[in-house]
């Protein structure tokens, strides 16, 4: 199997929010693409990264691969791609594979690949209520402004007056954030019903790392169920996380 | 992919019924996954002990499968620090499943925790437990280390036994058939044998064999299998040592115990008589009991730790061939009465090590001469007269421990006087 991909630092900064969240996972190679799916070890947070064969400059494959990573391996070393870099994944013999960033001269990395065994995780079903698009750095401001509150994020939306409010209440502390489109927060916004939902901030704190990779960030919740955030990275390539709700 | 996948795996049980042997435990646990499901459970945790490779922590998939919760697994490698409690199981505990279903949270191998390198971990269990909206699973060798009391305290204590030769037999026989092997019966028996109990490792030895040499026969099974260093619990390694035939036998059971050798020779010094009817080998045992206290002793005096070998040799062997005829006893062995005398006094002892310092000061003697010396009119005076003592004990400092301990049924006269004289 061997990849090239235009931006490096899309891998970079959609890596980095991964590696946060999952110690190890496995990229799955096929004719349709590149594909991470996995869980976190407390089965809080699914994250699905998926980069179409057409998100591709160059793509080779015959068979089916799976590619089992460190993430902290990949994570250290996708930090050193710029500004200009390429990117190109390629198997090698003996389970290994090869990371190179092609901009200033051609920059080679090599990692061993793990053994895992690729977990066969169940498609999410939820029917979300509530769908908001963000530019992906007024998200990040948003949870970092909470962050020092509280350790959960309480998200309400009533749906005819067409807002978001984030809360975060500690013992002395509370802080709210409302988000329109009329104050630019908000792209789109889209709400069928009224909703309330707690996620917890660590996770969402993580998530957010990713915010550099994209262009736009599509935030999807309803009342007591998982929320999703997926970042749309350049040419149809995706970065979905899920994570469910905290119990009331 | 072609790569195998160890057996243990590819057969874990999927549902209840394939979880071999104890019946008793499977009842208790179902039950009380049940009462979680219903609402309200009686403890928030369970804590599953046994020994190695008799299917506690197979019975939980098997449960998680059967009833279709999702099981969020932390083994002892993940759960050393506190904050890796908090971050995995605590945020699995207190929030919702993703796929919507129920939860059940397994801390594999709790007894793995140490006390000083993993400081707080207890502590941060507790916690979880305290929180938790979901049944909360712990496993465990060896439940009865002090460290663990708190969590003992807060679980429901489910008991599982050690596999008996003829369970892991028909386990055995099961994957045989299923992977289309040529089995020979008496081969799958003394896998089993050796296995002593524990089906994980005779699984794996029979992989080991199945895969190597497309058969199992016994004569392969007794050139490549061996035993495995094992640990017992003390009543276990006391059956092995007495009834020892070979001197290496007598001699491993010292070292395979999960208790240190001082606490085993506790048991021993016990246990002599338990096992021993014959006067003369009685007198014996003991003799080789002293005789490797005394090595100890010199070990400790002198440092040289080479002398242990003798400690072992006179503890093991030395207690256990004393016997004049060879014969195969079941005696009960429990825990000895001296260790648990020593855990109800504790608090006694450390209150007259309190009293003995306060006095070793002011009176400018050692401790020990203080406990011997001086403590012993200090019962007298206590308990006959309780004006004086209340104006030493105000004198002195002591606190009320102390006055109870002194004073014993005159306490309360004492500590009347101590309230109204320290008024003043």
């Amino acid at each position: 199997m061997r990849l090239r991909f235009a931006d490096a630092r899309t891998w970079r900064y959609s890596m980095a929010a991964v590696g946060k969240i999952i110690d190890e996972a496995a990229y799955r190679f096929n004719e349709k693409g590149a594909r991470l799916r996995a869980i976190d070890p407390s089965r809080i947070v699914l994250v699905d990264f998926s980069i179409p064969r057409d998100a591709l400059l160059e793509y080779e494959i015959e068979k089916e691969e799976v590619v089992g990573i460190n993430m902290e391996d990949l994570t250290k070393i996708l930090r050193r791609a710029t500004k200009g870099d390429e990117l190109e994944l390629k198997t090698l013999e003996g389970d290994r594979l090869a990371v190179s960033f092609i901009g200033r001269g051609t920059r080679t990395f090599i990692i061993p690949s793990l053994e895992t065994m690729a977990e066969e995780l169940p498609e999410l079903s939820v029917e979300f209520t509530v769908k908001a698009k963000f530019p992906p750095s007024v998200f990040r401001d948003l949870i970092k402004e909470l962050e020092p509150i509280s350790d959960a994020i309480e998200f309400n939306v009533v749906k005819d007056e067409e807002k978001i409010i984030a809360k975060a209440i500690s013992d002395i502390v509370e802080a709210e954030i409302e988000l329109t489109i009329e104050s630019g927060a908000l792209l789109e916004f889209e709400a069928k019903e009224d909703a309330k939902a707690i996620y917890t901030v660590d996770y969402l704190s993580d998530i957010v790392a990713a915010s550099q990779a994209a262009e736009e960030l599509i935030f999807e919740f309803g009342t007591g169920v998982p929320c999703k955030i997926e970042y749309t990275l350049s040419r149809g390539g995706k970065l979905i996380f899920y994570v469910a709700p905290r119990i009331e | 992919m072609a790569r195998k996948i160890p057996w243990i795996i590819k057969y874990r049980p999927k549902r209840i019924d394939d979880v071999i042997d104890q019946d008793d435990a499977k009842k208790q646990l179902i039950s009380w996954i049940n009462s979680w499901l219903k609402g309200k459970p009686s403890k928030k945790a369970a804590l599953l002990y046994g020994p190695a490779g008799c299917g506690k922590t197979s019975l939980v998939e098997a449960i998680a499968n059967e009833y279709k919760l999702e099981l969020v697994e932390m083994n002892a490698s993940d759960f050393r620090r506190k904050q890796d409690i908090d971050r995995i199981a605590k945020v699995a505990a207190t929030m919702r499943s993703l796929f919507s279903r129920g939860k059940i949270i397994l801390l594999d191998e709790v007894d793995g925790i140490s006390g000083k390198a993993d400081f707080g971990a207890i502590e941060a269990i507790l916690y979880l437990l305290e929180v938790t909206r979901y049944p909360v699973i712990m496993t465990a060798n060896d439940p009865w280390n002090q460290r663990l009391k708190p969590l003992r305290d807060a679980s429901l204590m489910i008991p599982f036994k050690r596999l008996s030769e003829r369970h892991v037999v028909a386990v055995l026989k099961r994957i045989c058939q299923a992977e289309k092997l040529e089995c020979e019966d008496n081969a799958l028996k003394e896998i089993a044998r050796r296995s002593e109990g524990d089906l994980r490792s005779a699984i794996n030895d029979l992989q080991g064999i199945a895969e190597g040499y497309g058969k199992v026969t016994l004569g392969l099974v007794r050139s490549l299998t061996t035993y495995r260093d094992r640990e017992y619990a003390p009543f276990e390694a006391l059956h092995k040592l007495f009834n020892a035939k070979y001197i290496f036998q007598a001699k491993s059971a010292i070292t395979q115990t999960n208790i240190d050798y001082d606490t085993m020779l506790i048991w021993i010094n016990e246990h002599i008589p338990t096992y021993y009817d014959d006067i003369e080998e009685m007198y014996r045992a003991y003799e080789a009991l002293s005789r490797a206290d005394v090595y100890r002793g010199r070990i400790v005096k002198s440092g040289s730790w080479d002398l242990l070998s003798y400690v072992f040799d006179m503890m093991g062997p030395g207690v256990a061939f004393v016997k004049k005829t060879y014969k195969y006893k079941w005696k009960a062995y429990r825990s000895p009465a001296r260790l648990q005398l020593l855990a109800q006094t504790k608090k006694a002892r450390e209150t007259l090590n309190q009293i003995a310092s306060i006095l070793a000061k002011r009176l400018l003697i050692s401790r020990a001469t203080a406990k011997s010396d001086v403590v012993p009119y200090l019962r007298v005076i206590f308990r006959y007269n309780p004006r004086l003592a209340a104006k030493i004990a105000i004198e002195y400092g002591f606190n009320e421990d102390m006055i109870k301990l002194l004073a014993g049924e005159k306490s309360n006269e004492v500590i009347a006087y101590y309230k109204k004289l320290s008024k003043k």
